[in-house]
């Protein structure tokens, strides 16, 4: 009788461990934290150039299908001139390649390249052989206590962005939502353009457009409300 | 009372075993947990990075590793004094230069093009120790990989997770002249530590 209260009482403690150290986290925002500096300036555009080394499409057409996605097409739901305008995207340049140190902008200036490459030759290895971005020159942001980005690099299938249509317009804006500080799936799938099916979330498709929940977390980031 | 004894026993072996289980299965989370990760709440930009660690190299510049030390040592005091130095995380422990970096310099990197303001940062699963990597170069060599731009602040690692690749190690180059430049050397380390240049205070009239 004695042995069966010990065991009981065992029981009772490796359940209770179980449930302590085995619990799953807390579910993640899906903001990366990779934030670029620019966006809570209403004085700073988001200055970006494209560069089209490494694709069959000639740069003309590549320039139009970023360009169009980002400012021209869907106003409502594209990424441009939200909260107030502090996202600005209209400030497109020439080639990346071709600002130089005596050009205006410098290609310093500029706070985002699109590399647009049929195969992702210059980030090898990083991207999976898909669309990616990376945010580059971290800097300690004193008022917001957390390090931000400078620039983002970012990195878009030649193909993909040649097919057109809703695919293009889901690879550029799922990247530029990256570059707005919004992470991809973390398991949990609300209807948005960091959650498509390919991460998991068949029921959601491959969304063309930002969602109005992305753009309140992309607001909130703003405003430097980083918890959920 | 012989079936109780059995069943009792048998009982104890299936805790025994689930405790046993349980304990591995954590240690195996555990570990999934203590994995490098990235984070943007220090300026030492991974959790593994306890403190500040810059390590020197001299890439056949002709300057002694010991100096390129001593010169990098004295330009980081000067940098600690930063406003922001404390809060970033870069007090947190003394601040610790080692010579030689043990990595290739990323100007070195078959894929690294002077054109690319990026470099040819390599993509790792654990940062390297040190936050900076300091490279010290000739002047003709600099001017091969950076055109114009003395010192040069570059990256060196990323570290991919979650479809972004952040940078997590900076690289500042530098040839004998600009590391004997104390504004120029500072303004580099600044830099490649992650912190914002100090706007000096308007002088009174």
């Amino acid at each position: 009788m004695q042995r069966h209260r010990v065991n009981l009482v065992l029981l009772v403690v490796v359940m209770g461990l179980s449930s302590v150290l085995l619990a799953p986290p807390a579910q993640a925002h899906h903001s990366s934290g990779f934030y670029l500096a620019s966006m809570r300036s209403l004085a700073q555009t988001e200055q970006y150039c494209v560069e089209d080394r490494y694709t069959s499409a000639s740069f003309d057409y590549v320039l139009h299908e970023v360009r169009n996605t980002l400012v021209v097409e869907n106003t409502a739901y594209n990424w441009d001139l939200k909260r107030g305008g502090k996202t600005d995207f209209r400030t497109v340049w020439v080639p990346c390649r071709q600002l130089n140190s005596g050009t205006v902008p410098t290609r310093n200036d500029v706070e985002i390249e699109y590399h647009v490459e049929d195969v992702i030759t210059t980030a090898p290895g990083w991207c999976g052989g898909t669309s990616c971005a990376a945010p580059a020159g971290p800097s300690w942001s004193g008022p917001y206590g957390r390090t931000e980005y400078t620039w983002y690099n970012v990195w878009l299938r030649g193909t993909l962005i040649k097919s057109g249509g809703d695919v293009r317009r889901h690879v550029v804006n799922h990247e530029t939502g990256h570059v707005l500080g919004l992470s991809d799936g973390n398991g949990s799938c609300p209807y948005s353009i960091m959650h498509p099916s390919y991460y998991g979330c068949p029921g959601n498709g491959n969304p063309a457009w930002p969602s109005a929940s992305d753009h309140d977390t992309v607001n909130r980031l703003i405003d430097g409300v980083w918890a959920p | 009372m012989r079936l109780q004894v059995v069943a009792s026993g048998l009982f104890t072996v299936v805790l025994t075993a689930t405790l046993a289980l349980l304990v591995v299965t954590v240690a195996v989370d555990r570990g999934d947990h203590e994995r490098d990760r990235v984070t943007d709440s220090t300026a030492l930009l991974v959790t593994s990075r306890a403190g500040l660690q810059v390590c020197v190299e001299s890439l056949g510049s002709g300057i002694e590793p010991g100096t390129v030390r001593d010169r990098v040592q004295a330009g980081l005091a000067r940098v600690s004094r930063h406003p922001d130095f404390s809060a970033a995380g870069l007090g947190r422990r003394p601040v610790d230069v080692h010579e030689g970096c043990s990595a290739v310099p990323s100007i070195d990197q078959p894929s690294y093009r002077s054109s690319s303001r990026l470099g040819a940062p390599v993509a790792v699963v654990e940062a390297s120790p040190y936050r900076l990597m300091v490279f010290v170069a000739a002047p003709d060599r600099m001017a091969a990989a950076f055109d114009d731009r003395d010192p040069a602040v570059t990256a060196q690692e990323v570290m991919c997770e979650a479809g972004t690749c952040p940078v997590v190690t900076t690289a500042a180059y530098f040839s004998p002249a600009s590391l004997f430049d104390t504004d120029a050397l500072d303004r580099a380390l600044t830099e490649g530590v992650g912190l914002r240049p100090v706007v000096p205070s308007p002088q009174p009239n």
